[in-house]
């Protein structure tokens, strides 16, 4: 495989699984942080 | 499981995960397979992908947010939302937004009935060793020719996604979803890594990934990334609007919406690798270039086919897997477009139970007619796949007509990422960008020499478009006061919030 391949397999593949996870933990750290808002109110 | 609010006898999600994971279900669909890797390589591999990324930025989460703001607001389907929206003469758009995706939904039951059908086949070893390409086409022809076959499956897909969607959200779609999506997402994964260490799979990698510059200021390149990303991201569908019906009181708009767009990006990435890799490998670049030419249908079902027995494993193991996230993909957007219907039947007052009776028994019978003609098939895909761009310009009409600061301050109500005024200038400047990639498409249906543009029994025909879009808009006018009176629910807060549904109002989802 050439490196021009490579090197545009990794921005464009890459960068879209990079940005999945990037959001996806944003999301799940959101949900945490709402949910040990939720248990403090509680106690 | 999913918990039920206080005000009504309203649904919603569980979580974040089970929203998210519907919504990428409803938004990743047969296109994603078989009509991404296609569309890549005639419109010059990596350039294509950065103008697909750019539509989805521009036109796609955008669009989104504002569908999610309709539905979680009036927490009522397409007729109600653009009801309580827009005001009571203008719930005929949420009609016509309805009506274009159960035209879609009468096709696509087709399409995943032959999904099921080749699953089938791929799983009772038809695509071995000896099968090459005139099998495959033999087989395909004898399918397609055969009503008994495809009205069979096409009812088996009906049924399949109507008992789901009977169970509604608890026990129902939530469940389903929660489980198929992130196994489609498994097998994807599995397929592309499998095409990926073929060797020769470098070639395909080449094709898909590094840009054609060249085409970079080429017109039709980014019509065809925009008409790619429009069906695929299924804004303006009403889908996402649906969904949102069920969304929880606080729900991020903008990182929700940038999941579904991202996900669904991931999956025709993967696709676009375990297909183009696959080909690329095991056959000559020739016949790659004839596949992907091929159509849809002729690269799934007739080049790809062929070569499942070339390749280790791929018999018994690969070839019923590629088959499986075709029927996944169908499905699970299958499920969202019926969803969408039953949300509206139930709006105007109808059980669920009957709603989705109704629902699947007009499916089974507006489905027939493209089952028994290929012809009938390709026109309602030309002719409600471009009706789709109508759809979104309503959903961006609401927003205006509600007021985009409005609009904006509701969706910041409850998000972490706040929306800034990028969102009300991308939602502003919505009927240009509908106007450019409209007017595109219609100057090269016009100058396309291969029809007569104004025969309305033309399959790709103006005429055709028109005349099929004009009868729709006559009736949803004329039953305008019918759904205005049905989804009355009372006006919305000023923070974009429904009124309280009295004791009693409220559905029964």
């Amino acid at each position: 495989m050439d490196t021009e391949t490579v090197i545009w397999t990794l921005i464009l593949f890459g960068g879209t699984v990079l940005a999945v996870v990037w959001l996806s933990w944003a999301a799940w750290r959101k949900e945490q942080q709402a949910a040990e808002a939720g248990e403090q109110t509680a106690e | 499981m999913a918990r039920q609010t206080s005000d009504a006898k309203r649904e919603v999600f569980s979580s974040r995960f089970a929203f998210v994971a519907a919504a990428i279900g409803m938004a990743v669909g047969t296109g994603n397979i078989w009509r991404f890797p296609r569309d890549v390589g005639a419109g010059g591999g990596g350039v294509f992908i950065i103008a697909v990324v750019l539509a989805n930025l521009v036109w796609a989460v955008p669009l989104l947010m504002a569908e999610s703001l309709l539905g979680s607001r009036s927490r009522m389907g397409t007729i109600g939302a653009f009801r309580a929206f827009m005001g009571r003469k203008f719930a005929w758009m949420g009609g016509f937004m309805a009506v274009v995706t159960v035209g879609i939904l009468f096709y696509y039951t087709v399409i995943c009935g032959w999904a099921i059908r080749y699953f089938v086949y791929a799983v009772t070893g038809k695509f071995s060793s000896g099968v090459g390409k005139k099998q495959t086409q033999h087989l395909w022809d004898n399918f397609v020719g055969s009503p008994a076959q495809t009205i069979t499956f096409h009812v088996i897909a009906a049924l399949l996604v109507g008992f789901v969607v009977l169970r509604g959200l608890k026990g129902g779609f939530e469940k389903v979803l929660n489980f198929t999506v992130p196994m489609l997402f498994v097998v994807l994964v599995l397929l592309a890594v499998r095409a990926m260490t073929l060797s020769g799979a470098g070639e395909g990698l080449r094709y898909l990934f590094v840009p054609d510059w060249s085409r970079m200021l080429d017109g039709e390149m980014w019509l065809g990334a925009f008409v790619q990303m429009a069906f695929s991201t299924g804004a303006g569908w009403g889908l996402y609007l649906t969904y949102s019906v069920y969304m929880r009181k606080k729900e991020d708009f903008a990182l929700n919406s940038g999941i579904v767009v991202a996900g669904n990006h991931l999956a025709s990435l993967l696709a676009g690798i375990a297909v183009i890799c696959t080909v690329f490998a095991v056959q000559s670049s020739q016949y790659a270039e004839e596949a992907v030419a091929a159509g849809d249908q002729g690269l799934m079902f007739v080049y790809l086919a062929a070569l499942f027995g070339q390749i280790p494993g791929g018999t018994w193991f690969f070839g019923p897997l590629f088959f499986l996230v075709l029927v996944l993909a169908g499905l699970s957007s299958l499920i969202a477009m019926m969803e969408l219907a039953v949300r509206n039947v139930i709006d105007l007052g109808v059980k669920r139970k009957k709603a989705v009776v109704a629902v699947v028994l007009v499916t089974l019978v507006g489905g027939i007619p493209s089952a028994l003609d290929l012809d009938v098939l390709t026109n309602q895909d030309n002719v409600w796949g471009v009706g789709l761009l109508i759809s979104g310009l309503f959903a961006a009409i609401a927003m205006m007509r509600f007021g985009l600061e409005r609009a904006r301050r509701a969706l910041d109500l409850t998000s972490d990422f706040k929306v800034g005024a990028w969102w009300k200038v991308l939602t502003g400047l919505f009927p240009l960008m509908f106007a450019v990639v409209f007017g595109w498409f219609m100057y090269l249906s016009i100058t396309d020499s291969s029809q007569t543009w104004y025969d309305p029994f033309q399959t790709f025909s103006i005429g055709t478009m028109v005349l099929q879009w004009t009868v729709l808009f006559v009736v949803m006018l004329l039953l305008n006061n019918f759904f205005s009176r049905k989804t009355d629910r009372g006006s919305l807060t000023t923070d974009g919030a429904a009124q309280p549904v009295p004791s009693g109002q409220g559905e029964e989802v």
